[in-house]
């Protein structure tokens, strides 16, 4: 058989997602369920609801921030914008249940608004924030970077002649924008939201600190509290499905449509200077979020570091170099998955190429600790407790974070350039390591850095399947906020959110580049 | 790149614990995460030389990595937050049972399993905080008090997911019956001020500001806010006091945080002696300083302030008990719209 090695390898990867999720669906079903009834009965319509709003309330607020930020930042030039588009990543940098934490302690009494206002004579009547509604505000911004960071590259590649034409038309901005550009880039829209869709659906720690059960909730308080697995199981599995049945969908309705305008001018590389009301519109709405999501946790976090005990600084040096370490094999590992994924589509016919390029995404679409159980559905110690099982339950996850980025660079410099090298003689491997990686390189890196920047945040993976004495930087933090003693989360926290900023910082570049270039 | 991958992978190996055949191990699964245990840990690697690997992480999610690491798990111990989970433990097939005199002797029975598959190390006392000015300690003697007309909206409470509260209603579930106790639950949550949120410290400040004017609280949280190095949130706590309910019929809910050996242990001399140390003076005296639990050996040092609430009835319940009626308990405080 042709290329049997490669076939070989591509089948091999897909069965890192195909294995723990197939023996996860496997033990649901062998579950009696007991506690449907009960569920059904009482709390289930409530997580389904709840969940629902949640998710189409973070769905609004992310898409309309996102979209806005990143259409801003492409059509007009205005002063300061590579500050604002570097703002546009932060709130990504903070995880979202130490953004909750904060803006509780923010906003309370003994907070570091309610003493001041307190000496200064005046009375103090904000409560910590709670419910759904603080709860879409808070996710809708900590996540809207996904939508701003998948739109602003294919905004860039547009043809303006288009704008120009339906401008000459007499149609306006809102309907050129509504009506024109948002079903052109309707894929990269579709993806960068239901990043945000299953982020928001899969999140545990903001709804049961602010106050509201979810499904996933639901999910661990059936585990947890009814003591049954089986039950929790299935509801997973639910979830699992309306994924399956979306991302099916999704294919179906975009259908082999290529959204590629092909045109030698990009709306990117001509930004029309904006008028002056713009440029205080965009730089007053796009502030906004950024001190949500991103200056006032940070501030909260400085406060507390006045409150310190001396235990605080236990061991931070370790957990620096542990973040680090899995840093570095998870992303080893996610790279060459995510390459290959890319390459086998060039390469293979999509019966091969298929599998593994669409479990990847599913791989978001479960709650963290659900994902745990199903690596560990795997057994064995040679799996559970070492730095590269607990690497590959990381890659199983984040690698659809990173894939998009490298499949666009993979759209303009891909399969016509590798025929070429392999009439030329080129055996597919040389072709990919000399003729695509180097130009892949910017994207490649890029996609890494959009990895790290979740495996940084990420918790409840990591606890279950560490090895001992394992802490990283976000399961100090998270520990000792759950130990309700968040000042002294305080140097953990900081110091993950700029190591968050420095790899967002430098996958922006990177994208920004590769947009330029090429 | 590759060099380093390989590298780590071998570390990985290494770290793992059974590694080097000389070092004296005990490797242990924890629910806690407290800097003070972990100092204590180290001092036990002092005085024995036997070194102490950790993972820590929710007890049900330890449960069942130990269930998917099977007979050749490394675990030696687990250490739960509450009964509940050592019962679910020990369900499961995953503690084996332990003689030990020492451990026999320092804790008393109702805090032990009868067969030696887990042993209490702290208590923790689920009490009943309240507004020194908006309410009087007179009305509020039982946990029972909470569901009365009086406190209709004055009633403050975290999640019903949280282990603590599901465990002090099991308790009502053993004492009273699912029935009544479905119905102490509807009261209480008609008197809820505000929907569930927040952990036992928030719904403490709660209570300080007048948002309510009682909550159940862990005794441990009390004692973390009056030692704030925050002025403002020791002003607070101040100005709350705390009551241990039911002195003059059951008693009050008492949880522990305990541990047992692992069924798959291969360290089991280590494991004992590990379990032996945490009842020592010592070891039970940094719980009760550092972390303001009770310490199940009596005529420990406490804390000047758990010495300032002074001694209460325990509820005598078999913890047993708690175990076998949680879920149960979840079930009516899901019934009852405890959200």
């Amino acid at each position: 058989m042709k290329r049997l090695g490669w076939k070989l390898f591509l089948g091999a990867f897909a069965l890192i997602w195909l294995l723990p999720l197939g023996s996860l669906l496997f033990k649901a079903m062998g579950s009696p369920g007991a506690s449907w009834a009960h569920l059904e009965s009482t709390v289930l319509w409530d997580y389904i609801g709840n969940s629902l709003i949640l998710v189409l309330g973070t769905l609004l607020v992310s898409g309309f921030l996102g979209a806005l930020a990143a259409w801003v930042t492409v059509r007009y030039n205005f002063p300061g914008k590579k500050v604002f588009v570097f703002f546009q990543l932060l709130p990504l940098t903070v995880p979202a249940f130490l953004g909750a934490a904060s803006w509780r302690y923010f906003l309370e009494y003994t907070g570091p608004l309610g003493t001041f206002f307190r000496s200064l004579g005046f009375p103090w009547f904000l409560s910590p924030p709670s419910g759904l509604l603080m709860g879409i505000i808070l996710l809708g911004i900590a996540l809207y970077p996904y939508v701003f960071l998948t739109l602003r590259p294919v905004f860039s590649h547009l043809n303006p002649h288009l704008l120009d034409t339906a401008r000459m038309g007499g149609w306006s901005r809102k309907r050129i924008f509504f009506l024109l550009v948002l079903p052109l880039v309707r894929p990269a829209l579709i993806g960068g939201l239901s990043l945000v869709a299953m982020e928001s659906l899969n999140e545990y720690g903001l709804p049961s600190l602010l106050g509201f059960s979810t499904f996933t909730t639901g999910i661990f308080q059936t585990w947890f509290g009814l003591g049954d697995l089986g039950t929790a199981l299935q509801l997973a599995m639910v979830l699992l499905g309306v994924w399956v049945v979306f991302f099916i969908l999704e294919r179906w309705g975009r259908g082999q449509k290529q959204f590629s305008t092909g045109a030698s001018e990009r709306l990117g590389d001509k930004p029309v200077k904006a008028p002056r009301f713009l440029t205080w519109g965009i730089w007053t709405l796009g502030t906004l979020p950024m001190v949500v999501g991103f200056f006032v946790p940070l501030g909260q976090m400085v406060h507390w570091l006045f409150y310190l005990r001396d235990a605080s600084f236990y061991q931070l040096g370790s957990h620096v170099f542990t973040t680090l370490g899995i840093l570095v094999i998870a992303g080893g590992v996610g790279i060459v998955i995510t390459i290959l994924a890319v390459f086998g589509r060039l390469l293979l016919r999509p019966v091969w190429s298929g599998p593994l390029r669409y479990l990847i995404p599913l791989g978001y679409a479960l709650p963290g600790a659900i994902l745990a159980l199903a690596v560990m559905s795997l057994g064995g110690t040679w799996l559970i407790g070492t730095w590269g099982g607990l690497a590959l339950a990381l890659v199983m996850r984040f690698a659809g974070v990173g894939l998009p980025v490298l499949q666009s660079s993979a759209r303009q410099l891909g399969k016509n350039t590798l025929d070429a090298a392999v009439t030329m003689g080129k055996s597919p491997f040389s072709a990919l390591r000399k003729v695509l990686l180097p130009p892949w390189a910017p994207a490649l890196l890029a996609s890494i850095c959009l990895m790290a920047v979740d495996i940084l945040k990420e918790l409840p993976m990591t606890m279950v399947l560490r090895p001992f004495n394992f802490q990283t930087l976000a399961t100090r933090t998270f520990e000792l906020i759950q130990n309700e003693i968040p000042m002294d989360s305080a140097p953990s926290g900081i110091l993950l959110v700029f190591l968050a900023i420095t790899f967002a910082w430098l996958g922006q570049t990177l994208l920004e580049r590769r947009s330029r270039g090429a | 790149m590759k060099r380093i991958v390989a590298l780590l992978f071998l570390l990985s190996g290494n770290l793992y614990g059974n590694g080097i055949a000389e070092t004296r191990v005990v490797n242990v699964y924890s629910h806690r995460n407290y800097d003070s245990d972990r100092a204590l840990y180290a001092q036990f690697t002092k005085l024995t030389g036997i070194q102490v690997n950790l993972v820590e992480a929710d007890a049900d999610k330890l449960i069942e990595r130990m269930k998917a690491e099977g007979i050749h798990g490394p675990a030696d111990i687990l250490i739960t937050t509450d009964v509940a989970r050592l019962e679910r433990a020990r369900e499961a097939g995953l503690l084996k049972n332990i003689r030990s005199t020492v451990l026999e002797n320092a804790i008393p029975s109702h805090l032990r399993h009868p067969q030696g598959a887990w042993f209490g190390l702290t208590k923790r006392a689920r009490v009943i905080v309240y507004h020194k000015t908006l309410t009087t300690p007179e009305s509020l003697q039982s946990y029972e008090s909470l569901a009365l007309p009086a406190f209709q909206g004055k009633v403050l409470m975290r999640s019903s997911a949280n282990a603590y509260n599901q465990s002090l209603v099991a308790s009502f579930v053993a004492h009273n019956g699912p029935d009544k106790t479905l119905v102490y639950l509807k009261s209480l949550v008609a008197n809820f001020a505000r929907a569930p949120q927040g952990g036992d410290t928030d719904n403490i400040k709660a209570v300080a500001l007048g948002v309510g004017t009682v909550t159940w609280s862990n005794t441990y949280y009390l004692g973390k806010l009056l030692g704030s190095t925050n002025p403002e949130e020791v002003k607070l706590a101040q100005t709350v006091g705390l009551i241990f309910p039911d002195q003059e019929g059951t008693g009050t809910h008492v949880n522990i945080s305990g541990a047992g050996v692992s069924a798959s242990s291969s360290h089991e001399k280590e494991a004992l002696a590990f379990l032996e140390f945490l009842v020592s003076d010592e070891a039970q005296r940094s719980f009760a300083l550092a972390n303001f639990e009770y310490p199940v050996k009596s005529g420990v040092e406490m804390a000047p302030v758990l010495k300032a609430w002074g001694t209460f009835k325990e509820d005598g319940l078999n913890l047993a008990a708690l175990g076998t009626h949680n879920a149960q308990a979840l079930r009516l405080m899901n019934e009852a719209g405890w959200k």
